[in-house]
């Protein structure tokens, strides 16, 4: 079992500390009538369909909601794109979705807000409140609910900040500059204190400091685990997808680097990374073999992550795209290592599937000041 | 003559498509209809004594979340007979007078439904994958399927513990039902989803 809830101290005292409010919602019939779960389910439908950037507070009697029309899904439908909803921020409705009173006052901060709503909520009103990122607070009964004990309302409104996997090129273009920072690229290089033993090892008639000058750009073993999961973290960290972690992985994906599925989990997207420059030998004592554009990356990885795509339409897969991901670590700025590639380079077979690869700007990372 | 499993899964699909036009959820997907019967299966024993009323539903792993052949069939099914149709990228009824809905059924559906209606349907994934039982048998590769319905699935393992905790916290829970402990655990897995 993942989680042994009953063994876990710091869940009892969240549950302890939130006694009350457990306690008094489980009480409170009025939020486990299905039609207040249904109103919450219209009202989060209805923000996700027409985007707001305004608050809006609906009230509705407690009699009212209890008796909602049966065609609820095109009555509240009507409201919402209705003009009136659109330019108030009060709106009293009734039972058929049916606008009864509106206006516009504001309120001096969200504490003054929460009380007069907690307040009308005591008169046998339900007020739901909406925020311009589609999180729905309500009040009923005397009660400031929707806020939930397992989540700071912080945490929801960062998760909802997340971009969408249509925005990862952007993202991406923020992660090139993060690259260039010293606590990010420091980590895929060798350290200068092991470049000093490197010298000895190798009896370099370079000085120390023309060694680690000349060898600044030597990246660790494995160099491909450290930008794998470096560049995972920060797509996880900025972008709304589910990542799929290798041990979850079926068969048929884990050669793949980086799987994806978009936010609502319906398409697949993969990134394949690679990397040109030179690595240090795995003993530690020698340096490895240098790595170019051609042909680790023109033609080899284009064919590769070509035939992934190609295997996975085959498998009935709902791939979408493929990215191919180098790292640059090569001693000079040379061109793209993607420059020279053309579709003719590409099985025949497999051609139909390359429209569907996406060959990202080199990541270029420099070792500026080595640690 | 069609057989009794796929009458019942064109019933359970047709009445997850009104239930899902109630709440404005417009074209369901197919992914979506898969997942929410599965949740519906898998969920029904914390509350229910007896059989499970889901359990002709078979569902393996996929990278999508879970597959049920029945399911699938089905959907193909109410899609020729012209009961479905494609819009907007998912399906909706197109007519839903002729399949009679077994209460009980609709009751379990619409109780599960909504409670993921607060979170919408595209959220649907998010529990799935955090599901402990599809979670252990994505991560066990088990090729003989999901566990939905034993006393012993992981599931049903897991939610019966959060009770515990709450049973052993708090000085009073004869006011939390059944469903209630499903609707906090999903606030709870919803806290997951976002981290």
């Amino acid at each position: 079992m993942k989680a042994r809830f009953s063994q876990n101290a710091n869940f009892k005292d969240l549950l302890k500390r939130n006694e009350e409010s457990i306690v008094n919602a489980a009480l409170n019939g009025l939020e486990a009538d299905d039609n207040f779960r249904l109103i919450l389910s219209l009202i989060k439908a209805m923000c996700d369909k027409y985007a707001d950037n305004s608050f809006k507070y609906i009230i509705i009697s407690e009699r009212d909601l209890l008796n909602l029309t049966n065609a609820a899904d095109s009555a509240i439908e009507q409201m919402f794109t209705n003009p009136l909803f659109i330019q108030n921020r009060h709106i009293v409705i009734d039972s058929d979705f049916h606008i009864k009173d509106v206006n516009n006052d504001s309120h001096s901060n969200n504490n003054e807000t929460r009380r007069v709503f907690t307040e009308m909520s005591k008169e046998g009103l339900v007020v739901f409140m909406l925020s311009p990122e589609g999180i729905i607070n309500y009040f009923v009964n005397g009660r400031d609910g929707g806020e939930s004990i397992f989540y700071a309302s912080s945490a929801l409104h960062s998760f909802i900040s997340k971009k969408p996997i249509s925005e990862l090129q952007n993202v991406l273009e923020e992660y090139r500059k993060r690259l260039k920072l010293r606590d990010t690229y420091s980590k895929f290089f060798v350290e200068k204190s092991h470049l000093k033993s490197l010298k000895v090892d190798i009896n370099s008639k370079l000085t120390e400091e023309q060694f680690i000058k000349a060898n600044k750009q030597l990246l660790r073993n494995t160099p491909e685990d450290c930008f794998r999961d470096d560049l995972r973290l920060y797509l996880k960290e900025k972008l709304n997808i589910f990542f799929i972690p290798k041990e979850g992985m079926l068969e048929n994906l884990k050669r793949l680097d980086i799987v994806m599925l978009d936010e609502d989990g319906q398409g697949l997207y993969f990134i394949e990374v690679k990397w040109v420059g030179t690595s240090i030998h795995p003993s530690g004592k020698k340096i490895g073999t240098p790595y170019d554009a051609k042909p680790r990356i023109v033609p080899d990885a284009f064919k590769q992550s070509t035939a992934y795509i190609n295997d996975l339409l085959s498998e009935n897969v709902n791939i979408k795209l493929g990215y191919l991901a180098v790292f640059d670590a090569r001693n000079e700025d040379l061109p793209d290592t993607g420059k020279e590639m053309t579709i003719e380079q590409i099985p025949e077979e497999h051609r139909a599937a390359y429209c569907r690869l996406i060959k990202l700007d080199d990541f270029r990372v420099i070792n500026e000041h080595p640690n | 003559m069609l057989e009794q499993n796929l009458i019942r899964a064109n019933e359970d699909i047709v009445t997850v498509s009104i239930i899902a036009k109630s709440m404005a959820w417009g074209a369901v997907s197919e992914q979506s209809f898969q997942r929410i019967l599965y949740l519906v299966q898998v969920l029904y024993s914390f509350k229910h004594e007896g059989e499970n009323i889901f359990s002709y539903y078979h569902f393996t792993v996929t990278t999508f979340g879970p597959y049920s052949d029945l399911i699938e069939r089905s959907l193909v099914f109410l899609k020729s007979s012209f009961k479905l149709r494609e819009e907007e990228g998912g399906l909706i009824l197109s007519s839903q007078k002729e399949i009679p809905l077994n209460q009980e059924k609709v009751e379990w559906l619409k109780t599960v439904m909504y409670m993921l209606g607060k979170y919408g349907e595209k959220r649907l994934f998010g529990f799935i994958i955090n599901d402990p039982s599809y979670e252990n048998a994505s991560q066990t590769n088990n090729v003989d399927g999901i566990d939905t319905y034993s006393p012993e699935s992981e599931t049903l393992k897991t939610l019966k513990d959060f009770k515990v905790a709450f049973e052993q916290t708090l000085e009073d829970t004869s006011a939390i039902s059944d469903e209630k402990y499903i609707e906090l655990y999903f606030e709870y897995v919803f806290s997951e989803i976002i981290k």
